[in-house]
């Protein structure tokens, strides 16, 4: 009897670590200065959140990261857009729930890559309305490039969707509440 | 038998992860999670306003690719003036281990 007890006791052991690791993963997952950074400076805070990606046009990556000073009314997001095409951008357009905001690209670099041009750009958008962006996590959003030919649609997935406008909604929660 | 095939089995797990694991520098080590921010530089110029980070990944310590160095972060961002720079180092399990680099500059 006490020695098929100390076998199944035995048994338990590799499932424990497997949740015990299972644990750590997801401890860290939900620890949110792991998708930002912040800096505190004479009279401002600044905000980073890291590289997100999710957007996509076909097979063309959109990756943008945001940077927001503290009590400004602007927020900073540039952007790598990776195309085969050699393309012009102009402007970038942030739609949801059927509104669109537009604002003008700033370039920062282009280069070609293993077949594929990374265009580097910088734009700039209100507080306010990043903040609603992002807190809306019924209707998914598009995200439109216009280029000097047609415009280039980026859509994103549901499910992928909801996990960064959650995760947005907590980061732009802390810096309002910071504000 | 049954301890025969345990044995085998943990000396296999053993072997494979410490031959064939991803390895991140770190000021301290996590054998089994590793998520660590830390200090690179500083410089005398003052105020930050811009942001820019660069990514190199490993993969069970086989493939490594990207480039985390302070010159594509601060290109990323366009910085021109570097205020200073932080890396972090995230490892799990040795599978995936990444090494970020931030530059803070105007």
């Amino acid at each position: 009897m006490v020695n098929k007890h100390k076998s199944r006791a035995g048994k338990a052991r590799p499932t424990f670590i497997i949740l015990l690791l299972l644990n750590f993963y997801i401890v860290s997952a939900q620890d949110l200065s792991k998708y930002y950074a912040s800096i505190i400076q004479n009279n401002y805070v600044l905000y980073y959140i890291v590289p997100q990606k999710g957007f996509y046009d076909d097979k063309n990556i959109f990756i943008y990261d945001i940077t927001y000073l503290s009590k400004s009314d602007s927020i900073t997001l540039n952007f790598s857009f990776f195309n085969k095409n050699l393309l012009i951008l102009d402007s970038i357009s942030l739609c949801i729930n059927d509104e669109c905001v537009t604002s003008k690209l700033q370039k920062i670099f282009i280069e070609h890559n293993k077949n594929k041009w990374q265009y580097r750009y910088s734009s700039k958008f209100s507080f306010n309305f990043i903040y609603t962006f992002f807190k809306e996590n019924n209707n998914k959003p598009k995200i439109i490039l216009h280029s000097s030919s047609e415009p280039i649609l980026l859509n994103i997935n549901k499910n992928k969707w909801e996990k960064l406008s959650n995760l947005n909604n907590k980061i732009f929660s802390v810096i309002k509440a910071n504000n | 038998m049954k301890k025969f095939l345990t044995v085998t089995a943990l000396f296999t797990i053993a072997v494979i992860l410490t031959s064939c694991s991803a390895y991140v520098a770190s000021p301290v080590l996590g054998t089994i999670y590793t998520d660590v921010k830390y200090p690179v530089a500083v410089t005398s110029n003052s105020n930050a306003t811009k942001v820019g980070s660069s990514k190199a990944t490993s993969i069970l310590g086989i493939i490594a690719t990207g480039d985390a160095s302070i010159d594509k972060a601060a290109k990323n961002a366009g910085i021109t003036k570097i205020h200073h720079v932080d890396a972090r180092s995230t490892n799990v399990l040795g599978v995936v281990a990444n090494y970020e680099i931030y530059v803070y500059g105007e």
